[in-house]
């Protein structure tokens, strides 16, 4: 038990990363489900590159990256939309230039910037050891704004899951409701990439609400369910780190991603199980 | 697909678990002695091994068996800035580094238990300037917490990057002071005064190669162990101030025999700075703009270096002996055979045998040289 609960005792580093893991996690979980019943991972992806060149302006000039993260956040959401709205390339392209066009000009303002201030691994990667008190107070603000939004569109963000057309029907007006879901992924991106690091945010945007995903079929089940996930994949990658001393956030990652293909075969284990059930039934 | 209820309940009963293990952990007095006397013999095993190295500095008669004070923990986070914390503190303190030889300091990312090491020290010892890019949030935070983080570099009157690189240098350095003042003037630099390479117009953190900056280096160390506790700390320093003369003397004797026309360089990225200021060396250009590894070259410096090469008949290019050679491969490529790439060391303390800052230098000092001594220039 030492082995579990040991290195949260003993440090309060570890603690104040457990609480800023699970607050992100809470957010990932909320918005993350979402992402991943719509079929919208490769833009949690996209969004968690697109972020780059905003930080790396914000850092280069001394203003603060979260907020730089935010303007290129919202360029990415507008860039999204106004391809999808204005040509019949499907989602995925315009998804994709943003993607490679922001990656792209964050690495060349790093470069061009000649410094070492700006580093691409840890907006990468993250800092998930360096976890500060104001990180803590950003990680709750947007885990209640994910909370609030999901209780309040909840019902406009279900249909639009199932079908962009009932939802019209219904009087969701989806454009805006995509809208609003990307800009949730992109609140979940910025909020977090300081505490986790951009990438890690991907990780936890999609390996917990896939896992919870597989174990539920009740959209709140499922957030719940990622929580959980989220939470013990933030615990033992911390442990794992701790213990085999490697490097935190990829840990994490790690975990988050080993979990689900666990849960995977769990699930495909039940599943048979049952199968053989029934079919023997079947036959009785 | 379908669950049975038993099933969803897991969940839930992990989290409750969870937030309780979080709970149990806040309200608990901290009892790191565990961990603290692990890493303790981690270090101590480290310092044994590094005792050949270094004889000089632990032979005082002053053993720390009747004091008791505990013994302080001091954490570097590079090796050469292991090194020298060791000389300094000898047989008196803990001595625990952070980055392998090898690692990049710049895209490092830490373990939690290296984490750990950090919240447990009694002083960090940095570079500082940017140098340990990938886990500055932690250093600030460390030092947010209580630890002292001392950024070495900051105090050996660190360059501007790119200072001795450009033919107009003085031009260069007459502008980037001006943007410098306009930088200083907005008031939000005041906090971070000495740490922060970018607000100052970026400086260079490869300050230990140049063993005179480095030999003040003993004494700024000593001067902040004082604070925290007594101890031989000044003869230590002078151990390390005799040590980096004494590589001073070595490296200007191997450099010798390079005749001053043939002191011209091409390097990788501004790495190489100090060393060049110090011992006449004239950098005429960079394949990576910049002190960054994590930069990339760009079309344009790569032709204009190539113009250069051309122009000043130098034959010779250094890469960092850990980084990649092919930009530099590329640009030798283009002249046949008359350039040549030269890996040497630049920040591999504890790799290849260079076991200290000295053996380094005095090995960078030789790979130098080497291909020099008989330009045609």
């Amino acid at each position: 038990m030492d082995i579990v609960v040991g290195p949260f005792l003993d440090h309060d580093f570890m603690r104040q990363i457990l609480l800023a893991g699970a607050l992100t996690v809470v957010t990932t979980s909320l918005v993350g489900t979402w992402v991943v019943l719509r079929g919208l991972t490769f833009m949690g992806d996209a969004m968690a590159h697109g972020v780059l060149p905003g930080i790396a302006v914000a850092t280069v000039t001394g203003s603060d990256p979260t907020l730089g993260a935010a303007i290129s956040g919202l360029a990415m959401v507008g860039g999204i939309g106004w391809v999808n709205r204005r040509t019949r390339l499907g989602a995925d392209v315009g998804i994709g230039l943003l993607f490679v066009g922001m990656l792209a000009l964050g690495v060349a303002i790093v470069s061009a910037s000649g410094s070492y201030a700006t580093d691409l691994s840890t907006i990468l990667f993250g800092d998930v050891l360096g976890v500060s008190s104001g990180d803590i107070v950003v990680a709750t603000v947007a885990a209640v704004v994910a909370l609030a939004a999901t209780v309040v569109g909840y019902r406009a963000l279900l249909t639009l899951t199932f079908s962009e057309d009932k939802a019209a029907v219904l009087g969701f007006r989806p454009g805006l409701v995509h809208i609003l879901m990307l800009v949730l992924t992109a609140m979940a991106v910025v909020s977090s990439f300081r505490t986790v690091g951009t990438l890690l945010v991907f990780a936890l945007l999609v390996a917990p609400p896939a896992a919870g995903a597989l174990v539920s079929r009740r959209v709140p089940w499922m957030m719940v369910a990622s929580m959980a996930y989220g939470l013990v994949a933030v615990v033992v990658g911390l442990l794992v780190s701790y213990h085999a001393d490697i490097a935190a956030g990829p840990a994490i990652a790690v975990v988050a991603v080993v979990g689900f293909f666990l849960t995977l075969v769990v699930s495909d284990l039940r599943e048979g199980a049952r199968a053989r059930a029934a079919s023997g039934q079947g036959f009785g | 697909m379908s669950v049975s209820p038993r099933l969803r309940v897991v969940p839930a009963v992990v989290v409750v678990g969870a937030l309780l293990l979080a709970g149990c952990g806040s309200q608990s007095a901290t009892d790191s002695s565990t961990a603290g006397s692990d890493a303790g013999a981690t270090a101590a095993d480290a310092s044994a091994g590094d005792a050949t190295g270094d004889g000089t500095s632990a032979g005082d008669g002053t053993s720390g068996d009747g004091e008791p004070e505990h013994e302080l923990t001091v954490v570097a986070t590079t090796t050469v800035m292991g090194d020298l914390v060791r000389t300094v503190v000898g047989a008196h303190a803990t001595v625990e580094v952070l980055m392998e030889g090898s690692a990049d300091p710049h895209v490092f990312a830490m373990s939690a238990r290296q984490r750990g090491q950090l919240a447990a020290a009694d002083l960090v010892v940095a570079n500082g300037l940017g140098l340990e890019a990938g886990i500055e949030g932690v250093l600030d935070q460390v030092e947010q917490e209580g630890v002292p983080v001392l950024d070495v570099a900051t105090f050996l009157d660190p360059l501007e990057a790119g200072e001795a690189v450009h033919e107009a240098a003085a031009e260069d350095d007459h502008a980037s002071e001006e943007a410098d003042h306009a930088h200083d003037d907005d008031g939000t630099d005041e906090v971070h005064h000495a740490d922060d390479g970018h607000d100052h117009g970026p400086l260079d953190p490869h300050v230990w190669l140049d063993p005179v900056r480095m030999a003040d280096a003993g004494e700024v160390v000593a001067d902040r162990l004082d604070d925290l506790a007594t101890g031989p700390w000044g003869d230590g320093a002078t151990t390390w101030r005799d040590e980096m003369l004494a590589t001073h003397a070595s490296v200007t004797a191997i450099l010798d025999p390079v005749p001053d026309a043939c002191r011209r360089i091409v390097t990788d990225h501004d790495s190489l700075t100090y060393f060049a200021q110090r011992y006449d060396f004239e950098v005429i250009g960079t394949i990576i703009p910049g002190v960054s590894t994590d930069a990339e070259p760009s079309a344009g410096n790569l032709a204009e270096l190539a113009d250069t090469l051309a122009a000043t008949g130098v034959t010779a290019i250094f890469v960092e002996s850990t980084a990649s050679t092919r930009a530099a491969d590329a640009l030798a490529a283009e002249f046949d055979g008359t350039v040549t790439v030269h890996p040497v060391p630049v920040a591999s303390v504890g790799v290849d045998g260079l076991e200290t800052v000295s053996a380094l230098l005095v090995e960078l000092a030789t790979r130098v040289a080497e291909p020099l001594v008989d330009c045609d220039a």
